[in-house]
């Protein structure tokens, strides 16, 4: 009996998982693309963060209007989905992922892995390059081809701060404004201790990093970080590193992101942030006709007493259109659409996103905004932040973290920095198993 | 090996004395209550699989040698024997099985192991797309998709799995087959259907009973371990993301990688050093958080038992409070009281800026603390049951013999309480060693380590928390499968170990 039970239970398993696997099988194969008719027209699924859905509906709605008059029909649908979760959601299924989406151009290389990106044509190229600056439209630029469209260029970070506590004479060196805060009893707030803002002294001063890829895998790393610039006897690791020692045991220096600054605002101590444009409505808030901000200050180092540009990193965003579209080309007409002069300007209006055109950088109204007008004064001393791979947020991160505590000797910061930079650039090859 | 004092010396010992010789003891036993895993359980194990195989080719030599034409064709056509001696619900069964197993691998397994060895071969092509929104000599290309790895992997085990099940169906279509020949040649009684089907609901009561469970238990369980293992074995990393990109076998890679490190996409991270470092501080936290919680639990729950002390109800109710607010809540309630300066609700009331969850030492003592506090109300509700069952005269007649409360406590009330929670004492401190839920809510592993090659490891990672960054943040799917794997071993050998060195199995009877 049992051998029957058995068998019994074994045939019903088997015929559930055939008819699984028939299925799954049968729903692979791909449908064709659309023809663009009124009856069959194109589907195309866009993805967006939840602030910008109105003015994406709309703006989508404007590019149906518009085709419709050359004759192609879209069906074209808005889902809320940030740069992230984007990310996310493509790294397991790349397939079945929205035929648009944004990303921050340093999310290029996994997103190039998924295979969830689709290039340019030359063409394409070169019509972004007529309305934005080189170093915007490289934010897309990864193994030689282009794979975005950018929108915005607002990841960057710069100075806010309270008129009421900084001497205008004092904006362009730390030293002072430190001076001025803590005589003010107000407080300098800066992430000093992150990976993303750690090695911004040392990029000041003249520091490099850049993960030569192929494919989707690192092949070189290349840095100078533990290299002296000529005329001095410390590293730019040294130098960067010991100032953002120095600066978090300055009385006025407080740790934190936008948690702490809301915090601050709240306790009238806010008295200068290192931050983005991401934060400049609560701080105009929070200091009311006080608000002030501008680029980022020089920095005497403590080592060898040079003074040294502060350097911000500059990013931006992008609308990539996802390699597996079944509409690719009108997924693609739609991105760039997307990226238009007037959809930017939307943009801007509606939510403060800095445009990557260039002409709207010279625009009046933008550069009325404090924040954006600030930010694209530091975009001149910054560094573009390329696709790096996860061991450089990592093992900076671990920098950062040691440096919080740091107070020996330079020998040993140099030390530090030689490990950092062995991590940094050893590579392993990808190679299957034999 | 052990050296064992009589019975006399014993009992002369002091009450430290004696404690001190049985942990003697207890310590003393470990290596060899470790090396009795390979020296009974698993030659135990070994002797039993071997019973198995041997009555599995037995069972197949007897019914080819002694049996009639009918049972040696279920050798090829299954239910052969008992189509021919008139069984025919059985035949059906065991026939349909055949059938549909071949079917199975004809039209689905067979080319699903065949991608097996290389875990899918059909890479994502790319095609050249037409379309008239492309103008001049533009062109460009758009992906087909290939083979997932994932799902070849998938379907590969699900195969085999059918294939065991197979070769068991097989095995048994014979074994049942040769024992009805049997019971024809001693002319006997064969049964037919439907007293086979009433057997389900009387002496085979019990398999219908456990089909549900077990049923549960493959899908549920063994299979995503069988999957997970397989994946220890590959490549399925940030470079490898399926469906985009194939994965595949890499042998010992990912073991190597963890002990010498070298694994592509992360750098030069040391997996070994940090595997080690977070091993430690993992087997530390267990063991705190466990006994911690252990023994406020009990000090708490007996103060609030003590004759003498008013509104009882009260402090328990208040103590149960913890309880029925949901733990997370808690936890992430207490990670924002913590936080630093301004923004911590602590700090400002002390007036200071104490880094209880970014310095690397305190925050390991500020997460067994406040684990301790989210944990006594567990302990305490568990030991007050317990406490109110011993019966008062126990303590009656020590009083009368002139004990103190020191002394009754650890003749009475301590073993007593030992006796009944030693077990859940260890599931705690297996549980303990797997904690997410704490750690991650309260500290979320953080702060960072500060050691070069940390790969982004933190100070109050336990291993479980590391492994969700190996796989939600680097998506190192491989290398996470090998620790998963090695913390499986870790906390199976653990609980085999003081599981059964522990006194509530060794004397279970006499429980007072």
């Amino acid at each position: 009996m049992r051998k029957r039970f058995i068998a019994l239970i074994a045939c019903g398993a088997l015929a559930a998982t055939s008819l699984v696997g028939f299925a799954g099988c049968g729903g692979s194969g791909r449908k064709n693309a659309n023809a663009g008719t009124q009856e069959d027209p194109y589907v195309l699924k866009v993805w967006g963060s939840a602030e910008q859905q109105e003015g994406l509906k709309q703006m989508v709605n404007k590019f149906t209007t518009e085709k419709q008059k050359d004759g192609k029909y879209f069906n074209i649908s808005v889902e809320v989905c940030g740069e992230d979760k984007a990310k996310e959601n493509l790294s397991t299924d790349a397939i079945s992922g929205a035929d648009i989406f944004s990303f921050a151009n340093d999310q290029i290389a996994d997103l190039w892995s998924y295979g969830a990106l689709s290039p340019l044509t030359n063409k394409e190229v070169s019509k972004l390059a007529d309305r934005m600056p080189e170093s915007t439209v490289n934010f897309g630029y990864f193994n030689k081809q282009y794979y975005g469209y950018p929108f915005s260029a607002d990841n960057g970070f710069f100075m806010y701060y309270d008129k009421s506590a900084v001497k205008p004479e004092h904006l362009d060196s730390l030293d002072d404004i430190l001076s001025d805060l803590e005589a003010a009893g107000k407080k300098f707030l800066f992430e000093g201790e992150t990976a993303w803002y750690t090695l911004s002294f040392a990029y000041g001063a003249g520091a490099e990093y850049e993960a030569i890829y192929e494919g989707a895998d690192v092949k070189e790393v290349k840095t100078n970080l533990n290299k002296k610039p000529s005329g001095s006897q410390y590293s730019y690791g040294q130098l960067g590193g010991k100032m953002v020692a120095d600066l978090v045991k300055n009385p006025a220096y407080q740790a934190g992101g936008n948690d702490a600054i809301s915090a601050a605002l709240t306790s009238k101590t806010f008295g200068a942030a290192i931050s983005g444009t991401w934060e400049a409505d609560t701080i105009k808030e929070g200091l009311g006709e006080n608000y002030a901000a501008t680029d980022l200050p020089n920095w005497k180092s403590s080592l060898d007493g040079k003074t040294y540009k502060w350097f911000s990193f500059a990013g931006g965003k992008l609308y990539g259109v996802n390699g597996y579209s079944q509409n690719l080309e009108a997924a693609h007409e739609l991105a760039a659409f997307l990226v238009e002069d007037e959809q930017q300007m939307t943009r801007f209006t509606a939510n403060g996103i800095v445009p990557s055109s260039k002409e709207l950088a010279n625009d009046p109204t933008v550069q009325s905004n404090i924040a954006v007008a600030a930010f694209l004064k530091q975009m001149d001393n910054s560094v573009v932040q390329r696709a790096m791979p996860q061991s450089y947020w990592d093992e900076v991160g671990a920098f950062a973290t040691w440096l919080g505590t740091f107070s020996g000797t330079a020998d040993e910061l140099q030390a530090r920095v030689d490990q950092m930079v062995t991590t940094l650039t050893t590579v392993t090859p990808v190679k299957p198993a034999a | 090996m052990e050296k064992t004092v009589s019975q006399i010396d014993y009992l002369g010992m002091s009450g430290w004395g004696k404690f001190c010789y049985r942990a003697r003891l207890f310590f003393r036993g470990l290596p060899a209550a470790f090396l009795s895993i390979f020296t009974v359980l698993i030659p135990k194990l070994a002797r039993k699989v071997w019973g198995a195989v041997k009555g599995f080719f037995l069972t197949l030599y007897n019914a080819m040698a002694k049996g009639d034409w009918k049972t040696r064709m279920s050798f090829a056509v299954m239910g052969t024997s008992q189509f021919a001696r008139k069984q025919v619900m059985r035949g059906i069964m065991f026939l349909a099985f055949e059938i549909l197993f071949i079917l199975y691998m004809v039209v689905f397994g067979g080319a699903q192991l065949s991608l097996f060895g290389t875990i899918g071969r059909r890479a994502v092509v790319e095609s050249e797309t037409v379309s008239d929104f492309l103008t001049g000599d533009d062109i460009r290309f758009e992906k087909i998709p290939g083979d997932d790895s994932r799902l070849v992997l998938l379907y590969g085990i699900l195969t085999m799995i059918f294939i065991v099940a197979f070769v068991y169906a097989w095995y048994a279509n014979i074994k049942s087959g040769f024992a009805a020949q049997q019971l024809e040649e001693a002319k006997q009684h064969l049964p037919t259907a439907k007293e086979d089907f009433k057997t389900l609901a009387d002496a085979q009561y019990h398999k219908t009973l456990l089909v549900g469970p077990l049923i549960g238990l493959v899908i549920f369980t063994i299979f995503p371990i069988i999957f997970m293992i397989f994946l220890a074995f590959t490549n399925y990393d940030v470079n490898h993301m399926a469906p985009d990109k194939l994965f595949t076998w890499v042998g010992w890679k990912n073991f190597q990688a963890l002990f010498a490190g070298g694994l592509s996409g992360s750098g030069g991270a040391r997996f070994g050093v940090v595997f080690g470092k977070l091993l430690l501080w993992t087997v530390i936290w267990a063991i705190f958080a466990t006994f911690t919680n252990y023994i406020l639990g009990m000090i708490v729950a007996i103060i609030i038992n003590k004759k003498g002390i008013r509104f009882k109800k009260l402090w328990r109710t208040i103590l149960i409070m913890t309880i029925a607010v949901p733990q997370f809540v808690s936890l992430l309630l207490m990670s924002k009281m913590l936080a630093d300066g301004q923004l911590g609700i602590i700090n400002v009331l002390l007036g200071t800026n104490i880094k209880w969850l970014t310095d690397p030492t305190l925050a390991k003592f500020t997460v067994i603390l406040v684990n301790i506090w989210v944990g006594i109300p567990f302990t305490m509700l568990m030991v007050t049951g317990i406490l109110m069952n011993i019966p008062a005269d126990l303590y009656e007649s020590a009083r009368i013999d002139g004990a103190g409360p020191v002394r009754m406590y650890f003749k009475i009330t301590l073993p007593y309480v030992l006796h009944v929670t030693a077990p859940s004492l260890i599931s705690n401190f297996v549980g303990n060693l797997n904690n997410f839920g704490v750690i991650y809510l309260l500290s979320g592993g953080g702060p960072n380590m500060s050691m070069s090659g940390s790969g982004g490891a933190g100070e109050t990672d336990l291993l479980i928390t590391w492994l969700y960054k190996l796989i939600n943040d680097k998506k190192q799917y491989g290398m996470a499968s090998v620790i998963s794997i090695l913390m499986f071993l870790l906390t199976a050998i653990i609980s085999l170990v003081v599981y059964n060195r522990s006194k509530a199995v060794k004397n279970e009877e006499d429980f007072m």
